[in-house]
């Protein structure tokens, strides 16, 4: 808190500074306007920014977006790009559910014509996709060799077997494989948890919600999008399960040897680390797009039967459904990306490794990755919320490109502890409250519903006026919740 | 806070965070803090006590970062794969390693609710300390 108030100074609206002091390498930048900043109250998150800002090689800033809370070494909403000679690459930099994220898909349906079907649709949802803790498919037990497969493929085995056509993978961040995937540098402890964990929710926030366009803030880019008001969306929030925690703790264990022997000093243990190029580094970033790859596979997967529930419910073809993903982003996840840095005065572009950990890739107009629909727009960024209050379309923006190595939020982050919210909840029923509204909740756990009360959140809308605001990333639709799965 | 107390010394001590949650552990010796720490974590992940001795496990971890940590995921990635919750253990700690066994039952949905899913026990903010003969640990979870 202390040091939160002498190193913490507003820059202008929506973005304060940390001035680069003691081990910092660089300063930190954390995009919050006063009201969000009152809310974080005496969090650490702060202070994790500036231990971020010490490891070797980081470039720019340590970032931080509005949804910043307390992490477990880097703080969550951290953005921290380093460079690839001198840098490092930190497995508790990208967290331990690696490529969580989020797929929106887009229908031709309106909300009146299935508004008496939201019910079923939720229960029928629940039934034909396993949510909660430790969920597995009894029908998709893969063996070590196609499991290897996914790890390399990703969202393009799930296609290949028949889940989805091949247009779905054009609308996936790195169209859903990232290159360079080494299945080899996976444990088998990994690959053990992993084997029937593959078309699964799992628990916490993740979730398949239904949901509507309540609002189309740019027509012109909601249009692009494929998006109008009254609109039928359904997005998928869920990452790499048991596998990619397990890859995250074997990296870890190694990561904290590997520091040692770099001679890398650590402010806090979980940001241990090596060099980008060393053997270690490489490895991880192996293992860790293998990890990527089985979670695009994963969204995929639970794509295809969100589709089939869809389908059989409402009775109509896929086609009169239109079922389409809009796009697909990782928030959990470190990159190899070019650049602009300012260096020695002037501006180079060059190769870095962005750690985005509960940070969304916000890409501008004209990026060669982006599929032709949105070359003149922008990347679709997908920011969910509540289960009770309002998701958010956004689009990516250049000025996101010049301050935040294409980043921006990733959600609405928590104001209250687990326990806080089981004695907020205290004497109510959630599901009731939620159904009040108009939205129909089936969890697989209670405490999972009460856990995840709306009330748990910071009000995501006002994290995503704060990245508008400062222009990195841009309002286009908002998204009203009407019915979820949860773990 | 939830306390659990055994005589004058808790076993285990919840930490409530916004966005994480962790325990404070306690114990007369290393082998306790371990048994009441596995306690604690299962605390956070199930509700119901009725576990029932059905299976059986050798346990031999080596330190490799925190012996403790490194116990505590080994017991998450039973649970996460076999559904296996520990009821009793019989382990020694000596030269950096965990060497036993435990005695467990499987999830059962009928006698058993799931409250959380813990993705794993991380090192931030990791502390094992000894002060008059009570071992205390720290530690954070990823849930």
């Amino acid at each position: 808190m202390e040091d939160k108030e002498i190193h913490l100074k507003k820059l202008d609206d929506n973005r304060y500074i940390v001035k680069r002091h003691g081990n910092m390498n660089v300063d930190g930048i954390i995009y919050l306007n006063e009201e969000l900043l009152h809310v974080l109250g005496t969090d650490e998150s702060i202070k994790q920014v500036e231990n971020v800002a010490c490891l070797p090689g980081i470039v720019g800033a340590s970032m931080a977006m509005p949804d910043i809370h307390w992490g477990y070494g880097f703080p969550i909403g951290g953005v921290a790009a380093f460079d690839m000679e001198m840098g490092v690459v930190s497995p508790g930099g990208v967290g331990y559910d690696i490529n969580c994220g989020v797929r929106l898909l887009r229908s031709d349906l309106r909300f009146e014509e299935i508004r008496e079907k939201v019910k079923e649709l939720i229960g029928n949802l629940y039934i034909n996709i396993p949510s909660g803790v430790g969920s597995h498919r009894k029908d998709l037990k893969l063996t070590r060799d196609e499991l290897k497969k996914v790890l390399k493929k990703g969202a393009r085995w799930a296609v290949e077997h028949g889940f989805g056509d091949q247009q779905d993978l054009e609308y996936i961040e790195d169209n859903g494989q990232i290159i360079g995937a080494d299945p080899d540098c996976v444990s088998d402890k990994a690959y053990e948890r992993g084997k029937d964990q593959l078309g699964t929710v799992g628990s916490g926030n993740h979730f398949v919600e239904i949901g509507y366009i309540k609002e189309v803030y740019d027509p012109d880019t909601a249009d692009r999008f494929g998006i109008f008001k009254d609109q039928i969306t359904v997005m998928i929030h869920t990452g790499s399960r048991g596998l990619g925690y397990q890859i995250c703790d074997d990296f870890i264990r190694e990561m904290l040897k590997a520091s040692e022997k770099y001679g890398i000093n650590l402010p806090d243990r979980q940001l241990c680390c090596a060099p980008i190029d060393s053997p270690e580094g490489k490895r991880y970033l192996f293992a860790m797009a293998s990890a990527a790859n089985y979670a695009f596979a994963n969204r995929q997967l639970i794509t295809h039967w969100v589709r089939e529930t869809l389908e059989r419910t409402l009775k109509v073809g896929s086609k009169k459904l239109g079922l389409s993903i809009v796009y697909d982003v990782c928030h959990n996840i470190a990159k190899i990306e070019r650049h602009k840095v300012v260096e020695k005065g002037k501006i180079k572009e060059i190769e870095v490794c962005v750690h985005r950990k509960g940070a969304t890739r916000a890409y501008p107009p004209e990026s060669e990755v982006l599929p032709d629909r949105y070359r003149k727009t922008g990347q679709p960024v997908l920011i969910p919320g509540d289960m009770g209050r309002a998701s958010y379309i956004m689009c990516g923006t250049k000025k996101a490109m010049e301050e935040t190595f294409g980043s921006t939020c990733h959600g609405a982050g928590r104001v209250m502890s687990r326990n806080q919210a089981i004695k907020a909840s205290k004497g109510r029923s959630i599901s009731k409250e939620m159904e009040d509204k108009g939205i129909y909740v089936r969890a697989a756990s209670k405490s999972t519903l009460v856990e995840e009360m709306p009330d748990a959140y910071k009000d995501v809308s006002k994290v995503v006026q704060v990245v508008h605001n400062a222009g990195i990333s841009r309002l286009v639709a908002k998204i009203i919740p009407l019915g979820c799965i949860k773990g | 806070m939830v306390k659990k107390k055994e005589e004058q010394i808790p076993k285990y001590i919840i930490i409530d965070h916004e966005a994480d949650i962790g325990l404070e552990i306690y114990g007369k010796n290393l082998e306790e803090l371990f048994i009441n720490a596995a306690e604690g974590l299962f605390h956070l992940i199930i509700e119901g006590d009725d576990i029932r001795p059905e299976k059986g496990k050798r346990i031999k971890i080596e330190k490799d970062g925190e012996l403790l940590v490194n116990f505590l995921n080994e017991l998450l990635y039973l649970w996460d794969t076999e559904g296996f919750i520990p009821k009793e253990f019989s382990i020694k700690i000596e030269d950096e390693t965990v060497k036993g066994s435990v005695i467990g039952g499987l999830f059962d949905p009928n006698r058993f609710k799931v409250k959380q899913e813990i993705k794993a026990v991380t090192y931030h903010s990791f502390s094992l300390t000894e002060e008059k003969g009570t071992f205390k640990a720290r530690i954070i979870l990823d849930v």
